[in-house]
């Protein structure tokens, strides 16, 4: 039997399969969805209500005494994270627009997300590192003969406190990208088994 | 028609027209019928998903071989960490063994077909792919479209994974 009797056989085989209860299959696929997007929208509220705290914390001083400087530090910082959202949005934007469609492209576009992420994550521990240096920075100039360092110390330790209770969370998500990452890459070994791609 | 009920109905042709698609994929990369039920719902899953992304730069056959193959190939991740590797085997020898014949066929053919799946079964996920796209019999410009690798490349593959199918289903044949 060569392989085209073989190939006669598998077009010719019949497709054991019922008609699909399209419309069943429809609405569980749509309650699937439903079901993503509803948790999409959970974390959004969430999201939304963290924001919204955070903005009230740090607009309470200046109401309750005017503008001072370091009352601006934490708008200086929340402001840089949300900067960075952005350019990292649009720097994905770019990216999506920049593969094709084909088994491969998916993989190597699939690659470049979590490159794209892991950049993201280490802007995103950056950002209060970079904030707490130059609070500390601006408190240090301000203190005079017998004023104490612990003040600066204590706020910029707080600040810093944000990505070291992250980091466990942080290592976890990095464990997970790489675990992808690895698997991506053994996806596209098997595909192309070392062939050069279009 | 608004745009939700053009891409329902959109859904529903191509699942009623190529569900045969559906089949053959689910076929060659799940062993039991329970597995291969799972993963043609993945399949119609992502279809739906990725039908608003679709813009008609291929054919819609080419988009759901993509698709189709795609979540095939990750629900195969997804499953070798969920299984024990001796699970998997037990289900490969049950599917083996079940060879029941199907309306309009002789025993011999379902059992043929059988032993055809088990054999692309046993074939690394990229001869697969190609594989079954070539029982498909789609030509190597089309399959080049699909998988994003160069025709040469799946000449080659192509003739190495024949002789390795040839190899395995000639002892079937023998066996018979």
């Amino acid at each position: 039997m060569n392989y085209d009797m073989w190939q006669d056989l598998w077009v010719r085989q019949p497709v054991p399969l019922p008609p699909p209860e399209e419309g069943r299959l429809l609405r569980e696929i749509q309650a699937e969805s439903e079901k993503e997007d509803d948790g999409r929208r959970q974390f959004l509220n969430a999201a939304l209500c963290s924001a919204a705290i955070f903005a009230v914390l740090s607009l309470y001083p200046l109401i309750r005494h005017g503008f001072e400087l370091q009352d601006w530090f934490p708008f200086l910082l929340w402001g840089s994270w949300a900067g960075i959202g952005l350019v990292f949005r649009q720097r994905r934007r770019t990216l999506d627009r920049g593969y094709g469609e084909s088994l491969l492209d998916r993989i190597d576009h699939a690659q470049a997300i979590l490159r794209e992420s892991q950049r993201y994550a280490v802007w995103n521990m950056i950002v209060p590192v970079l904030v707490t240096v130059v609070m500390v920075a601006h408190f240090a100039a301000e203190i005079t003969e017998g004023q104490s360092i612990l003040a600066p110390v204590l706020a910029g330790g707080l600040v810093l406190l944000l990505p070291l209770l992250a980091l466990p969370w942080e290592r976890k998500r990095r464990d997970k990208l790489r675990q992808r990452m690895a698997e991506l890459q053994e996806m596209r070994a098997q595909l192309s088994s070392g062939a050069e791609a279009k | 028609m608004n745009p939700g009920r053009e891409l329902e109905a959109r859904f529903h042709a191509w699942l009623r027209e190529h569900r045969g698609i559906f089949y053959k994929i689910a076929r060659a990369h799940a062993s039991s019928a329970a597995e291969q039920e799972e993963l043609f719902h993945d399949m119609a899953l992502q279809l739906w998903r990725s039908l608003p992304a679709f813009r008609e730069q291929c054919r819609p056959v080419t988009w759901i071989y993509r698709v189709c193959l795609n979540t095939a190939l990750e629900w195969r991740r997804g499953q070798r960490r969920r299984r024990l590797a001796n699970e998997a085997e037990l289900e490969r020898v049950e599917q083996m063994i079940s060879t029941e014949p199907r309306p309009g066929w002789t025993q011999e053919e379902s059992e043929l077909l059988a032993r055809l799946y088990a054999a692309i079964q046993t074939l690394p996920d990229g001869e697969r792919t190609i594989v079954v796209l070539s029982l498909e019999g789609l030509s190597y410009r089309e399959i080049g479209e699909i998988t994003g690798l160069t025709e040469n490349h799946i000449g080659v593959v192509l003739s190495r994974t024949r002789g390795k199918l040839a190899a395995s289903l000639q002892e079937v044949r023998n066996e018979l």
